[in-house]
């Protein structure tokens, strides 16, 4: 008897506290008060999972057997049986806002200290359950990425400290005994040890106004100082704009308003913290026609934006500064173009750059024609360069600044008042001097909030050694981690649905954040912290000591700093009325510059930056590979890592989860004969690594690529010992890290790691699969390279009296960074499988983004295919299915009824998509533990063992938008139902809607020229339609325009 | 007039022909018996205890994952059923041909039907996600507004076509064995066993009006299920034909499904009566080598069969110019399953040409060799089948491979075990040559001998 | 000759009796399995035929949120003390619920009307095409101690769906998601 666990209506209470004992949040009354016969419910509810994880107990239960086969036999025989009692528990007094299943939905803001996102929190009965984009959002326009949106899960993370902790420790802080201690106990001894000074508060940036506040009143409270590093710094942006331009500001890039984006090494589109407000912008310039954006990369690593690049060039990551002189070689020396074209001083500066482009091998027309082209488009193009900290780094962001003047960007797409000033604070100084001050022991408290240094930094740095110098560490994680093992004290902080805060995450947008449940365990703010101990301790500003709570201290900040100054944009409006329209839309938007067209005067260049960019002439030949140590789609810097979604989730790139690799390019890999999966060590100055090989197409020779964010300890049953820790690998010095390392060993053992990959080939094996065009054949036909079969039918076709939903995604403008994965995993309650099972090819996710290699290996690029249900009219499943558990709705789409499901999987392989997931084991009762279960969306089922799953076109989304309209008594719009993928997509490429309604968005793409359905001539008739990729190039690099491969 | 072989050797008599086959019966079995039956039943409890553990932990320990669907439970499934097949064919179809070499071993294929249909029908029940809900593939009246099953899928047929199968050749085959069992109530000497076969044999005495129903039964009986042994692998094919997968639904397959069944049916006859004449000696002259020459030149023609079958699925598939019809083909044979593919190439159409010589027709131990080949052969075709069609077919990208694990192997020789333990226990308890059909051509073949045959 | 006719007779009173069983059970004249008629007590005897009966309150006014949400929600103790603050508050039933409500503990109903969880059953829904709850709940205005009423079962479902006046849609999907 399969029961899914949709919690019963309004058992929730939220008036009663509960007392210490018993858990803050439950279910029902019975719950609450510990009845002997709830438990036995419990345990009736929540059977013990038949499958016995590897290493728990063995064997199976054979009592289980007879108890599953023995009940279900009783249940279906005959005679009047009664289903199990229920009770129902009603509020005492009811809330007027929870209605029980009616969502309400809250406007908030997520960070995770590298950029930020106005979010919407979808809650059910007083618990979030799913976070999506906000659309007046400016910066995501409500877009998602794969981990804002999968932060749900870290809220329900049963690995989550439950309350503050004490780590008592011997002298050498080897031995590790911790001990749960209650907050007064903690402030009184904290107190004590801050009144002796040296106090040091070490965080992330803080993108939250308020939080910088408290912070700065607490060091002002103890004379502490505000240290600020996290891993993957851009600090190179802000130090290249001050030798530039004087100010160190972070630049702002305006790519809709770029025709040509030159990116040397840095992946907008892809890891980049802000790729989805790059992509949103990036595709607002790519509807094909006369100004169509082109986008042109020079990288060593395959990225998601070389992969969406008109032209890409493969080079060395220690040639990225090379590039951009010789461009400016190019343009200036030799084209003798901008109005430096005769002035000395820069003359000299490029001269050593003559001939850089032949001698890395590049086309020297095409060379010629780019820099024309720059040329062209001044005012109207951007060139970006990597900015992750690495031996050239500044300088490169100088030359590329430089590049910007000399093209009248600055100003136009450079705009250089729109970052906000809190992102990217982390500076190498503050590190450096922190690590000195923790030896000297002039640092005696140091108080880590946001910040993993232990974890992020190399054993050179010797960071694990100065904290063990400290007298008192407090860490305000939510997990031990890494550098809670060496903490004295965990003041766990509250998750970012719980608690109250802000962000700025562009100039002058002012974001709040709002909790949507009451804190699940014995949390405290990171803020509430800081004040309850300057309050022990009796020191500090006024509003610091008076505020009562951190929201009183919020309120107050925003009533002073925000509402004040901007009271006659406000017209006014009284403070209180701010605020609700404040909560009510999740932001303010301060910056009063309309976002779409904003020039400003370009700033002046300093020139004499230019003589530190003098290339050292003996460029010597670097014997070794170099390594590039970046960051990836799915986890970023790690810090997410205990989430499963996201370690299931397959890589943009190399299509592998649940482990990091080595990746080598083929040619490397033919030399080293190095085979896929083949365990390699990687050494650099002493420090070793061991981890397998990836063999990635399109990846520059002598560059081997490795991505940070694994290899975590002490973070959960989910992430620990997954992959290798990267960042082990980091040259330091001086408080600078370097993320490319340059002469590293590489030597082969005999080991074997499969990698789990759940894409089965790679390559479209010259069908028609994703069709490709330049824009020339576009021009010339709309529908080019498109082969259309002639199909008849012997049947009539299903009749639609109502609605006919259909999809039309646009693989023009997706960008294949796999947001849409997530948020559909989010809405439907999708489960995870693990490493083993994802290898066995069982992996749940129902959208699977297909990405198909084009051309030759070495040079190949890539085309990207989310591939889901795609709900066919005729559809191949239906016919086979024995026990009509999948039919054909009026509606249009193809059902999947999961309690009629048997489970003969003949409809997944009748399916000629294969898109059809099958539930081989009860992967949601064994992976979903409580309480990670309270993140499954009530308003859909969630599958037991042995039952066929699909997308649905998220009916339940469809049903929902029909109940609506009927009951205000109007008809359904177009947009009034979205699909979970559809909302999370930062390009909007997804559109869905009802095909019989001509008016609608959907209708019309649908039958575009440009528009057409996968494996069309099988006649299955798809609701979902694709458009072609047109790709900005003379050329397609693809074989998919050679016709042998078609038939007639 | 052309010289007939010897149907019966031994110039055996009608008490010689009562004896002998009663006496399997009614002999206490020796050590050598029971020591083979342990071994198969342990083999069986084995079966039982692997499948008991798929259906509670989960079919996620097979090795089926999500390009191909199904894997070992239904190609063993398809395979027990084509073994059915040629007991029917030889009990049924050379009755109304009035082959009379049929006679000696039409009841041991006819019980080697009912056995390999019994093993078979398990595997669709415990393929299934939810084996206790498997009852909903029959069309019972229900309260569900009402709601019945898909009757446009060939899964639906099968259940239809496989219950129909099982039920025929089981009456058909206890029919035809009234007489034998009334004949052994007779020389019963102990009080149970005559009560037993007394009430097994419906009160047979043998009388001119018994004899007359019963030819008229066993008539009507073999007529009927003669279609079955060409419909009832026709729409185990359909599982495969009606798809839309490249490699699947060629219309070539339920002929091709038919010889295939006939095929490995005939050489699981060939492998069992070699064994029973090794174990019963006085067997050998009735089971005669004349017997086993017929069935071997079946073998070898319906192996010819399957060769044309697989010549053209390929012609087909180049002829259509289908790129993903092809590609499977192409992929069958150089791709990563070829091993399997050419096992079975060489298993089913190589091997069984060797009959063309008489002394390999005729020599026991090597027919019992290339009928055991030949099985291996047919498993490996809906191996073939099944696997490389599904593992690679339109979207590279759902490309995946299948790889057999523990349970597998479990499953497949599991079933093996059930269905040798059912059939030793036949060989003891039940008539295993058919008195009343023997005696009438015991003179066949024999000088003279024709003339009141 | 008897014997024979009493077989046929035999025979074929069998089959009779078979399909006529059969033509009830699809066409749910009989229900077999469900919890119809199914009465539990309640920690509070509420008497329906009271309230809803001799003091003709509307269903919506305790059910408030049938009209907006899928669930038709038990009234919480706020609404029930609205007026026993001061109606009947000897009682000692009354008694039982101020206390209760006081204490902030809430009253644990006994469900009466249970689908299985794979059924997903939309109050607003049929509330808006015009049903009133007697269709489904029965005569709950005369019942002192509330029971199920009808079978709920699936074919008592379909059946009210296919009528074509209340064109209702009939896609698996309207209860199964």
């Amino acid at each position: 008897m399969d029961t899914t666990t949709q919690a019963p209506s309004q058992d929730v209470d939220q008036e009663n506290p509960t007392s210490s004992g018993s858990p803050k949040y439950w279910l029902s009354l019975e719950q609450w008060r510990q009845d002997p016969e709830f438990k036995k419910l419990a345990e009736k509810e929540f059977l013990s999972s038949p499958l016995q994880s590897e290493e728990g107990q063995g064997g199976w239960a054979r009592r289980e057997f007879l108890k599953l086969m023995g009940a279900s036999l009783a249940l279906t025989s005959f005679g009047c049986v009664r289903r199990p009692a229920q009770k129902i528990v009603p509020y005492v007094r009811a809330p007027e806002e929870i209605v029980p299943g009616i969502a309400n939905y809250y406007a908030s803001s997520w960070s995770d200290g590298s950029s930020g996102y106005g979010i919407v929190v979808t809650t059910r009965e007083g618990r979030p359950i799913k976070i999506e984009g906000n659309p007046q959002h400016p910066i995501n326009e409500g877009g998602m990425s794969a981990r804002a949106t999968a932060h749900i899960l870290s809220l329900y993370d049963p690995d989550r400290l439950t309350g503050p902790r004490r780590h008592l420790f011997n002298e050498e802080r080897t031995n590790f005994e911790s001990v749960s201690v209650d907050w007064s106990a903690m402030d009184k001894e904290v107190a004590e040890q801050l009144k002796a000074g040296g106090v040091a508060v070490l965080s992330g940036s803080l993108l939250s106004a308020s939080t910088q506040a408290v912070v700065d009143d607490f060091c002002q409270a103890f004379s502490a100082r505000h240290f600020c590093w996290e891993p993957l710094s851009l600090e190179s942006l802000r130090l290249g704009a001050q030798d530039s331009y004087g100010r160190a500001s972070l630049p702002d890039y305006r790519l809709d308003r770029a025709r040509l984006i030159v990116s040397v090494g840095a992946d907008l589109l892809g890891s980049d913290p802000q790729s989805v407000r790059w992509s949103r912008q990036w595709a607002k310039g790519r509807a094909p026609g006369p100004d169509m954006s082109k986008l042109v990369v020079f990288e060593s690593l395959m990225t998601l934006t070389g992969m969406n690049a008109d032209e890409r060039y493969r080079i060395r990551s220690s040639q990225y500064l090379d590039i951009v002189m010789g461009l400016l070689h190019q343009l200036i020396v030799v084209q003798e173009r901008s109005r430096f074209a005769g002035n000395a001083q820069v003359v000299r500066a490029l001269q050593d750059y003559s001939g850089v482009a032949r001698q890395m091998g590049l086309d020297m027309d095409k060379w010629a024609a780019l820099a024309n082209e720059l040329w062209e488009n001044r005012g109207r193009s951007l060139v970006v360069a990597s900015a992750y900290e690495g031996p050239q780094a500044r300088s490169l962001q100088v030359a590329v600044n430089f590049l910007n003047s000399v093209l009248d960007n600055d100003g136009r797409t450079v705009d250089y008042r729109g970052a906000s000033d809190r992102a990217q604070r982390s500076s190498a100084s503050d590190l450096k001097e922190l690590i000195e001050g923790l030896n000297s022991g002039q640092i005696k408290t140091v108080i880590i909030h946001r910040s993993n240094p232990v974890y992020a930094l190399p054993s050179s740095s010797g960071m694990t050694e100065a904290l063990r110098k400290a007298e008192l560490v407090i860490y305000t994680g939510d997990r031990v981690e890494e550098t809670g093992r060496l903490a004295h004290f965990l003041a766990p902080d509250h998750h970012v649905l719980e608690n109250w805060g802000d962000g700025e995450f562009m100039a002058g947008v002012y974001s709040i954040q709002q909790p949507t449940i009451r804190p699940l365990y014995n949390t405290r703010a990171f803020e509430e912290s800081l004040m309850a101990w300057s309050k022990e301790a009796g020191q500090g500003p006024q509003r610091l000591r008076q505020a009562e709570s951190w929201y009183d201290y919020l309120r107050n900040y925003w009533r002073s700093q925000i509402y004040s100054p901007n009271l006659a944009q406000l017209g006014g409006q009284s403070f209180e009325d701010f605020w609700l329209q404040l909560l009510q839309t999740g932001l303010f938007d301060a910056s009063g510059a309309t976002q779409m067209g904003r020039d400003l005067t370009p700033r002046a260049f300093n020139l004499s930056a230019l003589q530190g960019l003098r290339r050292n002439s003996s460029s010597e030949e670097v014997k070794g590979f170099e390594l590039v140590l970046h960051p990836t789609v799915g986890l970023g810097d790690g810090s997410l890592a205990n989430v499963s979604w996201l370690q299931e989730f397959p890589d943009p790139v190399t299509k592998i989860c649940w482990d990091n690799s080595v990746s080598v390019s083929i040619k490397d890999a033919q030399e080293q004969k190095l085979r896929q999966g083949q365990v390699v060590k990687l050494t650099i100055d002493g420090q070793s690594l061991e981890a397998p090989v990836h063999i990635q197409p399109g990846q520059a020779d002598g560059v081997l690529g490795l991505a940070v964010g694994y290899g975590r300890r002490h973070v959960g049953k989910v992430a620990d010992n997954v992959g290798v820790n990267a960042y082990a690998l980091l040259g330091y010095s001086e408080g600078r890290c370097n993320y490319m390392p340059s002469s590293v060993e590489l030597e082969k053992l005999a080991k074997k790691i499969d990698l789990a990959i759940p894409q089965g080939h790679h390559s479209m094996e010259g069908r028609q699969i994703v069709v490709e065009a330049t824009l020339a054949q576009y021009q010339e036909r709309p529908d080019a390279n498109i082969y259309r079969h002639k199909i008849f039918s012997l049947w009539d076709k299903h009749k639609y009296p109502r609605h006919k939903w259909g999809m039309v995604v646009d693989l023009n403008t997706c960008t294949g960074c796999s947001a849409c994965i997530i948020a559909c995993q989010s809405e439907n309650n999708v489960p995870v499988v693990g490493k083993r099972f994802v290898m066995q090819g069982r992996i749940m996710q129902w959208i699977r983004l297909d990405r198909y290699y084009v051309g030759e290996p070495e040079e190949a690029t890539a085309v990207f295919m989310p591939m889901l249900c795609q709900h066919c009219d005729n559809a191949p499943c239906e016919t086979v299915c024995p026990v009509l558990a999948t039919v054909q709705s009026d509606e249009g789409t193809n059902d999947m009824i999961y309690n009629r499901c048997v489970g003969t999987r003949y409809c997944a392989n009748n399916c000629p998509y294969k898109v059809r997931r099958f539930n081989w084991f009860n992967y949601v009762k064994d992976n979903f533990p409580a309480p990670l279960n309270q993140a499954l969306n009530p308003e859909v089922a969630v599958r037991s063992r042995g039952v066929m799953e699909k997308c649905t076109f998220c009916i339940h989304r469809i049903k929902g938008a029909q109940q609506q309209a009927r009951t205000e008594q109007r008809s359904l719009k177009d947009g009034d139902v979205k699909t979970a993928c559809q909302q999370a997509c930062p390009t909007k490429a997804i559109t869905f809607g009802d095909l019989n309604d001509e008016s609608s968005q959907v209708a019309q793409l649908f039958n575009q020229p440009r528009s057409y359905a996968v494996l069309e001539e099988f006649n299955v008739k798809p609701a979902v339609h694709y458009q072609t990729k047109i790709r900005n190039t003379d050329q397609l690099k693809g074989d998919s325009s050679k016709k042998e491969g078609h038939h007639s | 007039m052309i010289k007939r072989t010897p149907l019966v050797l031994g110039k055996k008599t009608y008490q010689d022909v009562t004896n002998d086959i009663c006496g399997l019966v009614e002999k206490v079995p020796g050590p050598k018996y029971f020591a083979s039956l342990i071994s198969v039943k342990a083999l069986f409890v084995f079966y039982l205890v692997v499948m008991g553990v798929i259906v509670a932990k989960g079919m996620g320990l097979m090795g089926v994952n999500s390009p191909i669907g199904w894997g070992t439970d239904i190609i063993t499934f398809v395979f027990w059923i084509g073994i059915g097949h040629a007991g029917t064919l030889i009990s049924a179809v050379l009755f109304l041909f009035r082959q009379k070499w049929r006679t000696s071993i039409a009841r041991t294929a006819e019980a080697m039907t009912v056995f390999a249909v019994m093993t078979a029908g398990l595997f669709p029940i415990l393929h299934t996600g939810r084996p206790w809900l498997a009852f909903w593939l029959l069309p019972y009246p229900n309260q569900r507004g009402p709601l019945w099953v898909n009757f446009r899928s060939p899964l639906v047929w099968d259940v239809f076509a496989v219950s129909t199968y099982a039920t025929v050749s089981l009456v058909f085959w206890y029919i035809g064995m009234i007489p034998d069992l009334a004949t052994i109530r007779d020389r019963a000497k102990n009080k149970w066993r005559k009560r037993i076969y007394g009430a097994l044999s419906l009160g047979w005495r043998g009388t001119g009006r018994n004899w007359n129903h019963y030819e008229m039964v066993y008539m009507l009986l073999a007529a009927l299920s003669t279609p079955l042994v060409l419909s009832v692998h026709s729409i185990v094919s359909f599982d495969f034909a009606v798809s839309i997968i490249p490699g699947w639904h060629t219309t070539i397959f339920p002929p091709y499904f038919v010889a295939g069944a006939i095929f490995s049916g005939f050489a699981m006859v060939v492998t069992l009566m070699v064994i029973v004449r090794a174990l019963v000696p006085e067997f050998k002259n009735y089971v005669t080598i004349g017997h086993m020459e017929a069935m071997n030149k079946i073998i070898m023609a319906t192996g010819l069969m399957v060769g044309y079958a697989y010549g053209s699925e390929k012609f087909i598939a180049w002829y259509s110019g289908a790129p993903y019809e092809q590609y499977v083909f192409m992929n069958r044979a150089i791709g990563p399953y070829a091993w399997s593919y050419w096992l079975m190439v060489v298993c089913n159409v190589v091997i069984p040409q060797l009959f063309w010589l008489k002394s390999v027709r005729t020599s026991i131990p090597l027919m019992f060799v290339i009928s055991i080949f030949v099985n291996i052969g047919m498993w490996f075709e809906r191996y073939v089948i099944v696997v490389t069609s599904l593992h690679r077919d339109f979207l590279p990208s759902s490309w995946g491979m299948f790889y057999m694990t523990f349970w597998d192997f479990g499953a497949l020789i599991g079933s093996f075990g059930m269905f040798l333990f059912l059939f030793l226990l036949y060989i003891r308890t039940l008539p295993a040559i058919s008195i009343s059909e023997v005696k009438p051509v015991l003179n066949v073949g024999h000088e003279g001998g024709d003339k009141h045959g | 000759m008897t014997k024979k006719l009493v077989g046929l007779t035999i025979v074929l009173g069998a089959l009779g009796a078979l399909s006529l069983f059969t033509y009830a059970l699809t066409q749910n004249k009989i229900v077999i399995g469900y919890n119809q008629g199914y009465m539990p007590d309640q920690p509070i005897p509420f008497s329906h035929e009271l309230h809803s009966g001799q003091y003709g309150m509307d269903c919506a006014f305790c059910h408030s949120s049938a009209e907006v949400s899928r669930h038709a929600s038990i009234p919480s103790l706020n609404v029930c003390m609205s007026c026993h603050l001061v109606v009947a508050t000897q009682s000692e039933h009354i008694q039982k619920l101020t206390q209760a409500y006081y204490a902030g503990q809430s009253i644990a109903w006994e469900k009466v009307h249970l689908l299985p969880d794979h059924v997903k059953f939309d109050h607003s829904a049929h509330i808006q095409a015009g049903t009133s709850c007697n269709t489904c709940h029965g005569p709950v205005e005369s019942m002192p101690v509330v029971y199920q009423w009808s079978s709920l079962s699936m074919g008592w479902c379909v059946n009210c769906h296919r009528q074509p006046e209340h064109n209702a849609p009939l896609n698996c999907t309207t209860c199964h998601y």
